[in-house]
Order: C-alpha cells, then structure tokens, then sequence
C-alpha cells in the first residue's frame, strides 16, 4: 500500500522525498513515523518502472530528487482505486488458532484462554476510546478508530458465543 | 478498607407460573470509595437484578448485600427509603426525569425528597448543572433538551445528596455512540475528580471499558473481571496504523 500512497500523494502535486514521508505521516493523523528507507526504496522502483520521474535539484544529478507522477503512474493508481478490495478481512483470527492447539493438545481450560483474550481485547478498547477522543478533528483517521472499535465490540461478542458453547460441548 | 457495597453468595430466583428462574446466581461482589466498575452483560444476564439488589430495590433470595458493612434485610422499609434517597444516586436508561419540571427543578426535587436544607437547596442545582456542562440550559424543560443533555440533567440530580454510590444502568442504552462516549468521559471525570463510586451495568463493551474494573456477568454468574488501565492511545493508534502500509 505505500505505493500508492505515494502515487496518491503525487498526484496531488510533485513532492521530494522528505514532504513524502512527512504529508504521509500527517495523513495518518501523526501517530506513526513511516521509515525514510522504506519510501526511498520504493520511490526508486517506481521510478524503474516509469510510474513516477525523479529531477534533480542540481545538473550533475546531486542534490534533492522531485518526484511527479507521470501518466502510467496515474493509470496504475486509478486501476488501483477502482478496484474493490477482494480480500476478506482475514477470519483472522491467532486467538481462534490457539483454540484450535489447545483442542489438538488436550487442554481443557479454553475458559481461562478465553477470559484471557476478553481482558486484552477490553484494555485495547479503552484505548481505542481514549484515541476516539483525542482524534476527534481528524475525520479520516477517527474512521478508522470508530471501525476498529465496531470489530473490536464484535471480536467480544464473539468471545461469549465461543465461551457459550464450548461450555455446553464439555457438558 | 471496607468496601462501600458488598454481596456475599448473593442470589435472587423469581418464581414464574410455577417455574423459578434463577437471575443472580451467588454472585460476591465487593465495590471499594472512590472505584468505577462496569458490569457487563447480555440481557438476561441478570445485570438488572443485581442492580436492584445493591440500590436497596428489591430482597435477595438469600446471601446478604451490605452497604457501608451494613447489611441491608436487617434494615426497615424506611430506613432503606432514606438509603435510597441520600447514600445512592440513580441513573436509568430513560433518564427519568419529571416532564413538567425544569432541569434545575429536577435537581432541585432530588435535594427536597433528601431533607436538604433551603440554603442549599437554592444553590446547589445550578452548581451540579453547571458541573455536567449544562448551567446555560438549567431553565429548560426535558423536552426542550437532546437525549444526551437529559442524562447530564439525570447525573446531576442523581449527584444531588452526595450519595456514597452511584448506580448507573445502561446509562448510554438511548444516546448514540459519540454522544455516549462525551456522557462516560463526564462519569470517568466525577469519578476521578470526586472520588465518587460508580457502578454501571450494560450491556455494550464499548461503554464497559470506560470502567476500571470490568465484570463480565452471564446466565447471573460473573464470568470473567478485568481491570483496566493506562491512557496510552499512542499504543493503540499505532498498532492500527502500523498493520497495513
């Protein structure tokens, strides 16, 4: 995804690498700093792959890159926009995983693995709550806070049903 | 520290045409001054039941519930009335409050049913509106307030006697989620700032884990207690920002 994050960031307007990392850190509501190697790689395969072109500041090739979108770069982010994301959310699920070796090993205590994973999920929660506040004015990024708190609350009412029932199998 | 609520292998079993349905199942629970916890719960859980049982509304079937170490069956009908009145606040999900009277008649009612005395009768209801953000609205009718402006006028009667408990059941049931969670961070806040004891029971984990304890209640049993801790929003923004790019 920090492909076309980059590309959705020149397509804006031409940027060096610096304003990259830093307009893209901004967009994630500055909670995250992104790797400065990490654009750089990918700027340069981009660059190989004729998606974005690089201009010097200096002739002699030295000095700050600008980048900028050339026209497949646009097309190879619009394909990408377009397209819905095919891949479900992934049915993740490590806890479901462990349930599933506790089974194969014998055990028989999933209750205290459960109520284990109940905590963990309650303390991120609150979190996540705190983070809801506190991110109030940034509207794209309390989305994502807001969804991580429905899944979240699902991924809790899950745990019930899964307490529930292997409650009445051991019956 | 003795607690300011405490249930010992407290049960209570309602009889229904012949059949008994057993809704608190020896439940032990013992609430600290100055603590917040949350009682989560489908419905029919049992969460409503226990409420009952530690706001003086109703008997147990048997074990005993104790407020301030004192057990509440060897207590009058009048003298859990006058606990009901000064030592315990209500908040309900419907907010509960009289239509005809203004928001600070309503407080102002709480403090007269509490045997309040006039001077602080007449001062006291602004400083709790004003307490829960609504001193500029303190003349309005409920009708003429949002659903999330009722439940303050409610937090702030209900803080009216300065009960020793405050007992909130599904306070957030009718408001939607943003205007909920402004309502939990001002409980989190009286409870902080005030060191007023708080137990709510809900149905809806979002609202439990404003809470610093949480009790996880099922089929009248408590299933699982967590405490909650820490403010660390970095943390969480992070790992969710982290995953993908």
């Amino acid at each position: 995804m920090l492909r076309y994050a980059l590309l959705g960031l020149l397509a804006h307007q031409p940027h060096h690498g610096y304003e990259l990392k830093t307009g893209l850190e901004q967009a994630l509501g500055g909670n995250w700093e992104i790797n400065f190697g990490q654009i750089y790689t990918t700027l340069s395969r981009l660059e190989r792959d004729g998606l974005v072109t690089g201009t010097a500041e200096a002739e002699d090739g030295r000095g700050k890159r600008t980048y900028s979108l050339t026209p497949s770069g646009k097309a190879d982010l619009d394909a990408s926009l377009e397209q819905a994301v095919e891949k479900p959310r992934p049915l993740h699920d490590e806890f479901f995983i462990k349930l599933v070796i506790r089974h194969l090993a014998g055990y028989d205590d999933a209750h205290l693995a459960l109520a284990r994973q109940r905590q963990a999920y309650l303390q991120q929660l609150r979190e996540l709550n705190l983070a809801s506040a506190s991110q109030q004015e940034d509207p794209l990024v309390s989305l994502l806070v807001e969804g991580a708190i429905l899944h979240l609350q699902a991924d809790l009412q899950w745990l019930g049903m899964c307490e529930e029932r292997l409650e009445a199998l051991s019956k | 520290m003795e607690p300011i609520i405490e249930t010992k292998e407290v049960w209570k079993v309602y009889g229904m045409n012949g059949a008994s349905v057993e809704a608190v199942c020896g439940i032990d629970l013992a609430v600290q001054q100055g603590e917040f916890v949350a009682i989560v719960g489908p419905s029919g859980s049992g969460k409503s039941s226990l409420l009952h049982l530690l706001g003086a509304m109703d008997h147990p079937t048997r074990g005993e519930v104790l407020f301030g170490n004192q057990p509440l069956h060897k207590m009058s009908d009048a003298q859990r009335t006058d606990l009901r009145a000064h030592q315990i606040g209500f908040i309900f999900q419907t907010f509960n409050l009289l239509p005809n009277l203004s928001a600070l008649e309503n407080v102002e009612i709480a403090l007269r049913l509490g045997g309040a005395a006039k001077a602080e009768r007449q001062a006291r209801p602004l400083e709790l509106l004003e307490r829960v953000g609504l001193g500029p609205r303190a003349r309005h009718l409920p009708r003429q307030l949002s659903g999330g402006e009722r439940q303050r006028v409610a937090i702030a009667r209900a803080l009216a006697n300065r009960p020793r408990l405050l007992l909130a059941d599904e306070p957030t049931g009718n408001l939607d989620s943003k205007t909920g969670a402004s309502l939990l961070e001002l409980l989190r806040q009286i409870n902080r700032q005030d060191r007023q004891t708080v137990v709510m029971v809900t149905h809806d984990f979002r609202a439990a884990s404003h809470a610093d304890r949480v009790l996880v209640l099922r089929d009248g049993r408590i299933r699982g207690e967590t405490r909650l801790q820490g403010q660390d929003t970095h943390r969480a923004l992070g790992q969710l920002l982290a995953l993908e790019l």
